[in-house]
Protein backbone atom coordinates (compact mmCIF):
# COMPACT_ATOMS: atom_id res chain seq x y z
CA UNK A 1 0.00 0.00 0.00
CA UNK A 2 1.78 3.43 -1.20
CA UNK A 3 -0.98 5.52 0.15
CA UNK A 4 -3.63 6.02 2.93
CA UNK A 5 -6.12 6.71 0.04
CA UNK A 6 -4.95 3.48 -1.72
CA UNK A 7 -6.06 1.77 1.96
CA UNK A 8 -8.86 3.32 2.01
CA UNK A 9 -9.91 2.96 -1.58
CA UNK A 10 -9.24 -1.02 -1.05
CA UNK A 11 -11.14 -0.97 2.22
CA UNK A 12 -13.87 0.34 0.82
CA UNK A 13 -13.79 -2.23 -2.04
CA UNK A 14 -13.89 -5.04 1.11
CA UNK A 15 -16.60 -3.41 2.71
CA UNK A 16 -18.56 -3.34 -0.41
CA UNK A 17 -18.03 -6.81 -1.25
CA UNK A 18 -19.07 -7.84 1.84
CA UNK A 19 -22.25 -5.77 2.09
CA UNK A 20 -22.88 -8.19 -0.76
CA UNK A 21 -21.99 -11.46 1.36
CA UNK A 22 -24.38 -10.38 3.99
CA UNK A 23 -27.26 -10.73 1.10
CA UNK A 24 -25.95 -13.39 -0.33
CA UNK A 25 -25.82 -15.01 3.35
CA UNK A 26 -29.67 -13.56 4.23
CA UNK A 27 -30.42 -15.32 1.06
CA UNK A 28 -29.06 -19.55 1.82
CA UNK A 29 -30.73 -18.27 5.42
CA UNK A 30 -34.04 -17.92 4.07
CA UNK A 31 -33.53 -21.59 1.84
CA UNK A 32 -32.65 -23.19 4.93
CA UNK A 33 -35.59 -21.39 7.13
CA UNK A 34 -38.40 -22.35 4.44
CA UNK A 35 -36.66 -26.14 4.15
CA UNK A 36 -36.79 -26.25 8.05
CA UNK A 37 -40.39 -24.79 7.96
CA UNK A 38 -41.43 -27.67 5.57
CA UNK A 39 -39.73 -30.42 7.48
CA UNK A 40 -41.82 -29.49 10.48
CA UNK A 41 -45.12 -29.52 7.90
CA UNK A 42 -43.94 -32.97 6.68
CA UNK A 43 -43.24 -34.27 10.18
CA UNK A 44 -46.77 -33.10 12.17
CA UNK A 45 -47.56 -36.13 13.61
CA UNK A 46 -44.86 -38.00 13.37
CA UNK A 47 -42.06 -39.37 15.81
CA UNK A 48 -39.84 -40.93 13.80
CA UNK A 49 -36.38 -39.88 14.94
CA UNK A 50 -34.92 -38.91 11.18
CA UNK A 51 -37.98 -36.50 10.60
CA UNK A 52 -37.50 -35.00 14.27
CA UNK A 53 -33.64 -34.89 13.61
CA UNK A 54 -34.17 -33.23 10.21
CA UNK A 55 -36.29 -30.85 11.74
CA UNK A 56 -34.13 -29.67 14.46
CA UNK A 57 -30.08 -29.70 12.03
CA UNK A 58 -32.28 -27.51 9.69
CA UNK A 59 -33.48 -24.97 12.00
CA UNK A 60 -29.84 -25.09 13.76
CA UNK A 61 -28.72 -24.55 9.66
CA UNK A 62 -31.11 -21.72 9.30
CA UNK A 63 -30.15 -19.54 12.58
CA UNK A 64 -26.53 -20.69 11.92
CA UNK A 65 -26.84 -19.04 8.29
CA UNK A 66 -28.20 -15.92 10.06
CA UNK A 67 -25.00 -15.88 12.52
CA UNK A 68 -22.99 -15.89 8.85
CA UNK A 69 -24.47 -12.82 7.58
CA UNK A 70 -24.61 -10.32 11.09
CA UNK A 71 -20.42 -11.50 11.67
CA UNK A 72 -20.15 -10.27 7.76
CA UNK A 73 -22.03 -7.26 8.44
CA UNK A 74 -20.57 -7.20 11.48
CA UNK A 75 -17.00 -7.21 10.15
CA UNK A 76 -17.77 -4.67 7.70
CA UNK A 77 -19.52 -2.11 10.25
CA UNK A 78 -15.79 -2.49 11.65
CA UNK A 79 -14.04 -1.82 8.95
CA UNK A 80 -16.18 0.87 7.98
CA UNK A 81 -15.44 2.57 10.86
CA UNK A 82 -11.73 1.91 10.81
CA UNK A 83 -11.86 3.55 7.12
CA UNK A 84 -13.25 6.78 8.80
CA UNK A 85 -10.68 6.79 11.78
CA UNK A 86 -7.88 6.96 8.90
CA UNK A 87 -9.64 8.89 6.60
CA UNK A 88 -12.76 10.72 8.28
CA UNK A 89 -15.87 10.90 6.12
CA UNK A 90 -13.96 8.14 3.66
CA UNK A 91 -16.74 5.32 4.17
CA UNK A 92 -20.45 5.52 3.39
CA UNK A 93 -22.53 5.34 6.19
CA UNK A 94 -23.78 2.47 7.66
CA UNK A 95 -27.34 3.14 8.25
CA UNK A 96 -28.66 1.11 5.16
CA UNK A 97 -26.03 -1.10 3.58
CA UNK A 98 -27.16 -4.30 3.62
CA UNK A 99 -30.37 -3.18 3.68
CA UNK A 100 -32.82 -4.13 -0.03
CA UNK A 101 -35.63 -1.49 0.63
CA UNK A 102 -35.68 2.37 2.10
CA UNK A 103 -35.94 3.11 5.07
CA UNK A 104 -38.30 5.66 7.35
CA UNK A 105 -35.66 7.95 7.23
CA UNK A 106 -34.68 7.76 4.01
CA UNK A 107 -38.16 8.03 2.51
CA UNK A 108 -38.05 11.25 4.17
CA UNK A 109 -34.93 12.42 3.26
CA UNK A 110 -35.92 11.70 -0.47
CA UNK A 111 -39.37 13.10 0.25
CA UNK A 112 -36.99 16.55 1.33
CA UNK A 113 -34.74 16.04 -2.21
CA UNK A 114 -37.85 16.71 -4.07
CA UNK A 115 -39.50 19.43 -2.33
CA UNK A 116 -36.37 20.51 -2.63
CA UNK A 117 -36.15 20.33 -6.39
CA UNK A 118 -39.75 21.87 -6.69
CA UNK A 119 -39.07 24.85 -4.53
CA UNK A 120 -36.05 25.46 -6.82
CA UNK A 121 -37.64 24.51 -9.98
CA UNK A 122 -40.71 26.97 -8.87
CA UNK A 123 -37.95 29.72 -7.55
CA UNK A 124 -36.55 29.25 -11.42
CA UNK A 125 -40.16 29.76 -12.50
CA UNK A 126 -40.33 32.98 -10.73
CA UNK A 127 -37.46 34.37 -12.23
CA UNK A 128 -38.61 33.05 -15.85
CA UNK A 129 -41.76 34.87 -15.30
CA UNK A 130 -40.30 38.22 -14.11
CA UNK A 131 -37.83 37.90 -16.90
CA UNK A 132 -40.67 37.81 -19.40
CA UNK A 133 -42.28 40.93 -17.64
CA UNK A 134 -38.64 42.85 -18.48
CA UNK A 135 -38.67 41.66 -22.12
CA UNK A 136 -42.57 42.95 -22.54
CA UNK A 137 -41.65 46.00 -20.82
CA UNK A 138 -37.95 46.69 -22.95
CA UNK A 139 -40.25 45.31 -25.96
CA UNK A 140 -43.02 48.20 -25.08
CA UNK A 141 -39.74 50.66 -24.90
CA UNK A 142 -38.62 49.51 -27.65
CA UNK A 143 -42.08 49.89 -29.66
CA UNK A 144 -42.10 53.55 -28.33
CA UNK A 145 -38.24 54.19 -29.26
CA UNK A 146 -39.18 53.04 -32.94
CA UNK A 147 -42.50 54.13 -33.30
CA UNK A 148 -43.08 56.51 -36.46
CA UNK A 149 -43.56 60.02 -35.18
CA UNK A 150 -47.15 61.49 -35.94
CA UNK A 151 -49.12 58.43 -35.09
CA UNK A 152 -51.43 57.89 -32.23
CA UNK A 153 -50.61 54.18 -31.64
CA UNK A 154 -50.83 53.58 -28.19
CA UNK A 155 -48.73 50.67 -26.50
CA UNK A 156 -50.11 48.94 -23.64
CA UNK A 157 -47.38 48.38 -20.76
CA UNK A 158 -47.75 45.14 -19.57
CA UNK A 159 -47.21 45.30 -15.80
CA UNK A 160 -44.19 42.68 -14.53
CA UNK A 161 -45.28 40.05 -12.52
CA UNK A 162 -44.75 40.84 -8.14
CA UNK A 163 -41.79 39.42 -6.97
CA UNK A 164 -43.49 37.79 -4.06
CA UNK A 165 -47.03 36.55 -5.18
CA UNK A 166 -49.29 36.02 -2.41
CA UNK A 167 -49.95 32.33 -2.59
CA UNK A 168 -48.95 29.12 -1.66
CA UNK A 169 -45.96 28.07 -2.41
CA UNK A 170 -47.26 24.75 -4.31
CA UNK A 171 -49.80 27.21 -6.22
CA UNK A 172 -46.99 29.36 -7.09
CA UNK A 173 -45.36 27.62 -10.28
CA UNK A 174 -48.80 27.35 -11.98
CA UNK A 175 -49.72 30.98 -11.06
CA UNK A 176 -46.45 32.30 -12.71
CA UNK A 177 -46.47 29.93 -15.48
CA UNK A 178 -50.07 31.51 -16.43
CA UNK A 179 -49.04 35.09 -15.84
CA UNK A 180 -45.82 34.25 -18.45
CA UNK A 181 -48.37 33.25 -21.04
CA UNK A 182 -50.17 36.18 -20.97
CA UNK A 183 -47.59 38.16 -20.72
CA UNK A 184 -45.78 36.37 -23.68
CA UNK A 185 -49.82 36.90 -25.51
CA UNK A 186 -49.95 40.43 -25.27
CA UNK A 187 -45.84 41.17 -26.41
CA UNK A 188 -46.93 38.74 -29.42
CA UNK A 189 -50.51 41.48 -29.81
CA UNK A 190 -47.81 44.24 -29.10
CA UNK A 191 -45.15 42.82 -32.12
CA UNK A 192 -48.30 42.65 -34.17
CA UNK A 193 -49.95 45.82 -33.65
CA UNK A 194 -45.99 47.12 -34.50
CA UNK A 195 -45.80 45.30 -37.67
CA UNK A 196 -49.23 46.28 -38.68
CA UNK A 197 -48.53 49.70 -37.81
CA UNK A 198 -45.08 49.57 -39.60
CA UNK A 199 -46.50 48.36 -42.95
CA UNK A 200 -49.43 51.33 -42.78
CA UNK A 201 -46.54 53.73 -42.31
CA UNK A 202 -44.79 51.80 -45.55
CA UNK A 203 -48.08 52.47 -47.21
CA UNK A 204 -48.19 56.11 -46.58
CA UNK A 205 -44.67 57.21 -46.96
CA UNK A 206 -45.95 60.58 -47.30
CA UNK A 207 -47.27 60.47 -43.45
CA UNK A 208 -44.07 58.91 -42.09
CA UNK A 209 -41.02 61.01 -41.83
CA UNK A 210 -38.47 58.15 -41.59
CA UNK A 211 -40.26 55.71 -44.29
CA UNK A 212 -36.99 56.39 -46.47
CA UNK A 213 -35.01 53.74 -44.56
CA UNK A 214 -37.50 51.09 -44.75
CA UNK A 215 -38.53 51.60 -48.08
CA UNK A 216 -35.21 50.10 -49.47
CA UNK A 217 -35.90 47.01 -47.07
CA UNK A 218 -39.20 46.33 -49.07
CA UNK B 1 -43.25 -32.44 1.19
CA UNK B 2 -39.69 -34.06 2.15
CA UNK B 3 -37.97 -33.97 -1.16
CA UNK B 4 -39.10 -30.48 -1.01
CA UNK B 5 -38.25 -29.56 1.82
CA UNK B 6 -34.11 -31.20 0.74
CA UNK B 7 -34.87 -29.24 -2.61
CA UNK B 8 -34.64 -26.09 -0.18
CA UNK B 9 -31.79 -27.27 1.69
CA UNK B 10 -29.70 -27.68 -1.14
CA UNK B 11 -30.50 -24.32 -2.36
CA UNK B 12 -29.77 -22.81 0.65
CA UNK B 13 -26.36 -24.67 0.70
CA UNK B 14 -25.31 -23.67 -3.36
CA UNK B 15 -25.99 -19.69 -2.17
CA UNK B 16 -23.67 -20.33 1.17
CA UNK B 17 -20.98 -22.26 -0.97
CA UNK B 18 -20.86 -19.34 -3.31
CA UNK B 19 -21.01 -16.22 -0.29
CA UNK B 20 -17.50 -18.67 1.56
CA UNK B 21 -15.72 -18.36 -1.61
CA UNK B 22 -16.43 -14.86 -2.30
CA UNK B 23 -16.09 -14.32 2.30
CA UNK B 24 -12.60 -15.92 2.03
CA UNK B 25 -11.42 -13.92 -1.18
CA UNK B 26 -12.58 -10.87 0.93
CA UNK B 27 -10.83 -12.21 4.15
CA UNK B 28 -7.51 -12.62 1.97
CA UNK B 29 -7.65 -8.93 0.54
CA UNK B 30 -9.26 -7.38 3.97
CA UNK B 31 -5.50 -9.12 5.60
CA UNK B 32 -3.43 -7.45 2.86
CA UNK B 33 -4.94 -4.47 3.08
CA UNK B 34 -4.67 -3.47 6.86
CA UNK B 35 -1.51 -6.05 7.04
CA UNK B 36 0.20 -5.66 10.35
CA UNK B 37 -2.65 -3.19 12.15
CA UNK B 38 -2.88 -3.31 15.55
CA UNK B 39 -5.92 -0.91 15.72
CA UNK B 40 -8.99 -2.47 17.77
CA UNK B 41 -11.41 -1.94 14.59
CA UNK B 42 -9.35 -3.73 12.47
CA UNK B 43 -8.95 -6.60 15.45
CA UNK B 44 -12.62 -6.94 15.80
CA UNK B 45 -13.30 -7.44 11.90
CA UNK B 46 -10.54 -9.85 11.73
CA UNK B 47 -12.10 -11.55 14.77
CA UNK B 48 -15.64 -11.03 12.59
CA UNK B 49 -14.30 -13.10 9.93
CA UNK B 50 -12.42 -15.63 11.19
CA UNK B 51 -15.75 -17.11 13.14
CA UNK B 52 -17.86 -16.66 10.01
CA UNK B 53 -15.22 -18.95 8.63
CA UNK B 54 -15.80 -20.99 11.58
CA UNK B 55 -19.94 -20.95 11.38
CA UNK B 56 -19.86 -21.63 7.16
CA UNK B 57 -18.09 -24.94 8.21
CA UNK B 58 -20.63 -25.71 10.91
CA UNK B 59 -23.73 -24.54 8.40
CA UNK B 60 -22.06 -27.07 6.04
CA UNK B 61 -22.61 -29.98 8.51
CA UNK B 62 -26.14 -28.95 9.50
CA UNK B 63 -26.97 -29.11 6.15
CA UNK B 64 -25.72 -32.31 5.20
CA UNK B 65 -26.77 -34.06 9.01
CA UNK B 66 -30.18 -32.78 7.55
CA UNK B 67 -29.88 -34.36 4.15
CA UNK B 68 -28.91 -37.51 5.31
CA UNK B 69 -31.76 -38.08 8.22
CA UNK B 70 -34.22 -36.35 5.15
CA UNK B 71 -32.96 -39.45 3.16
CA UNK B 72 -33.01 -41.85 5.69
CA UNK B 73 -36.46 -40.79 6.60
CA UNK B 74 -37.78 -41.38 2.90
CA UNK B 75 -36.35 -45.20 2.79
CA UNK B 76 -37.50 -45.88 5.88
CA UNK B 77 -41.02 -45.09 4.45
CA UNK B 78 -40.29 -47.54 1.66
Amino acid sequence: MSSVGDVVAQLREVVDRLDRTVVAAGRAQTDLTDGHATFTRAGQGSNHPKIRLAITESDTAGAKAGRISRLLAEAAGHLATYINIIAPGAAPSRESATHSGPSGEELVRDAAKRASIFRKASRATTRNAEQVGDYAKSFADFIDAVRPKGTTSQVQRPEAPPANPPHAPGDTAQSLAVTAAVLVAGALHLFDRFMQKRKESRDRPESTPRSDSSHGEG
Amino acid sequence: MVRQAVQAMHAGQRTLEATATDAADITRLAKLTVYDSKHPEVEKAMACLREAEREFDLTRRRIAATVEAANDFLRALG
